[in-house]
């Protein structure tokens, strides 16, 4: 009862992060390069997650991915997946939500870096690509740091949509903040407290380990 | 020795660059107050800045044309660039920072950097990093990485200048004789009258874009 949400919330929340992550790091390195038609609609689009509720988010997300939705009806007909009512739909809702947060985070890191440095690349005959991954990526580090605690942090309380896309069934879609909900729900206050304990601390030595670290880094605290 | 031409037009916010320099090789100085154009004019040079009109050549290549409309990327020119505030890399080491643009064009001659950083008396600080090292270091260091790809022509915008007096003094003598011994074309840019006669072969004064003397 306490264990199984446990370990699904944090299998969930990892593999939101690396898709956040790989996401988030490509959209920040795209928007923060030339202009382009909608760029300032793209970077709405990206945000919205942050702002709406979350069972909109989710809502739109059934729209797409349920088995009638759009992109949904495409991947259930021609490969047998969907995200409905599967862990997997809690991995979409998790990345979804969290990826402002990550896109942010990454974005601001990768406005911070000095131009110099990768105009020095330049005239040192390094490509694009060589100078994305050796000067940006390590210069901007601290800051996708900050976005990867941020988006794991995120993605481990995600409530609303993750309920509106892949349920809550025991075992198989019911993460940490479902349990202590349902839990609640049913007066089991015993499952409530220790869920409520776990995600507490485990929250806290993140955030106070992630400051302490980017304060070594002499970067700016995120909370 | 290559002819170095460059005919440059590129419109600024309060004046235009317009200049037609040719030069035979060794250390070209453009001398001009802050604000003259001097930093831009090596910019696009480099390629990291377009002029609007112009034709840039070293020898017999062409690295800019407005007319034929040639352009040839900043990492494909050749040119050693060394900053103001020599832009080393902060997170890589001295020996990481000389090594790059070796590495960047696929050679890793870790012997060959090392020479080089014998040669500039700073290979018992090859693992230290940037924000560990001194000012007259970090210039060393900057000058060894410009020149480990054996670039075509060196340009150099105002590298003395966060130097303090006694570190300019040692500075220009190590300088005076990396010219010796590294026979290079280069163009340095300085505001200081003093410097552009201690260093230059040949001296132009920039003002508002325009070359006067």
């Amino acid at each position: 009862m306490i264990l199984k949400p446990v370990l699904l919330s944090l299998k969930i929340a990892s593999l939101a992060t690396v898709f956040s992550l790989i996401i988030g790091v490509y959209l920040a390195r795209v928007m923060t390069g030339k202009d382009f038609w909608g760029k300032n609609a793209a970077e709405v689009l990206i945000t919205l997650p942050m702002v709406l509720p979350p069972s909109v988010t989710g809502y739109i997300l059934l729209i797409l991915f349920g088995r009638r939705g759009m992109i949904g009806s495409w991947l259930y007909n021609n490969l047998g997946f969907s995200f409905v009512f599967s862990w997997t739909g809690a991995v979409l809702a998790a990345c979804i939500v969290s990826l402002p947060l990550m896109y942010q985070s990454v974005k601001a890191a990768f406005i911070n870096v000095d131009p110099i440095f990768e105009r020095a690349a330049r005239t040192l005959g390094a490509s694009e690509g060589r100078i994305f991954w050796t000067i940006t990526l390590p210069l901007a580090w601290p800051g996708i740091v900050s976005g990867l605690a941020l988006t794991f942090a995120r993605s481990l309380g995600e409530f609303g949509a993750t309920l509106m896309i892949a349920g809550n069934i025991p075992g198989k879609t019911q993460t940490i903040p479902l349990a202590i909900y349902f839990a609640s729900d049913s007066g089991d206050a015993v499952t409530a407290n220790i869920l409520v304990g776990i995600m507490t601390v485990f929250s806290f030595i993140l955030i106070y380990t992630l400051n302490s670290w980017l304060k070594k880094k002499n970067f700016h605290n995120i909370g | 020795m290559d002819l170095i031409r460059l005919v440059i037009n590129k419109k600024m916010d309060y004046f235009t660059i317009d200049v037609d320099i040719s030069y035979g090789g060794g250390i070209l100085v453009i001398q001009g107050e802050s604000g003259a154009g001097k930093t831009t004019l090596l910019e696009c040079i480099a390629g990291l800045k377009n002029p609007d009109k112009g034709r840039i050549s070293i020898g017999d290549r062409l690295l800019y044309s407005s007319e034929a409309n040639i352009n040839i990327p900043v990492k494909e020119r050749n040119i050693g660039y060394l900053f103001q505030s020599y832009a080393l890399f902060p997170h890589m080491s001295v020996m990481n920072n000389v090594l790059y643009g070796l590495k960047s064009r696929k050679i890793k001659d870790t012997a060959y950097a090392e020479k080089i950083l014998d040669s500039f008396g700073i290979k018992h600080i090859k693992d230290k990093l940037p924000s560990n090292i001194s000012g007259g270091e970090k210039q060393r260091t900057a000058l060894a990485r410009a020149i480990a790809t054996k670039p075509s022509l060196l340009l150099l915008d105002e590298p003395f200048s966060a130097l303090d007096t006694d570190t300019k003094t040692i500075v220009y003598e190590e300088f005076i004789s990396f010219k010796r011994n590294f026979n290079m074309d280069a163009i340095l840019i300085t505001h200081d009258e003093k410097e552009a006669k201690l260093l230059g072969d040949s001296i132009i004064l920039l003002k508002e874009g325009k070359v006067i003397g």
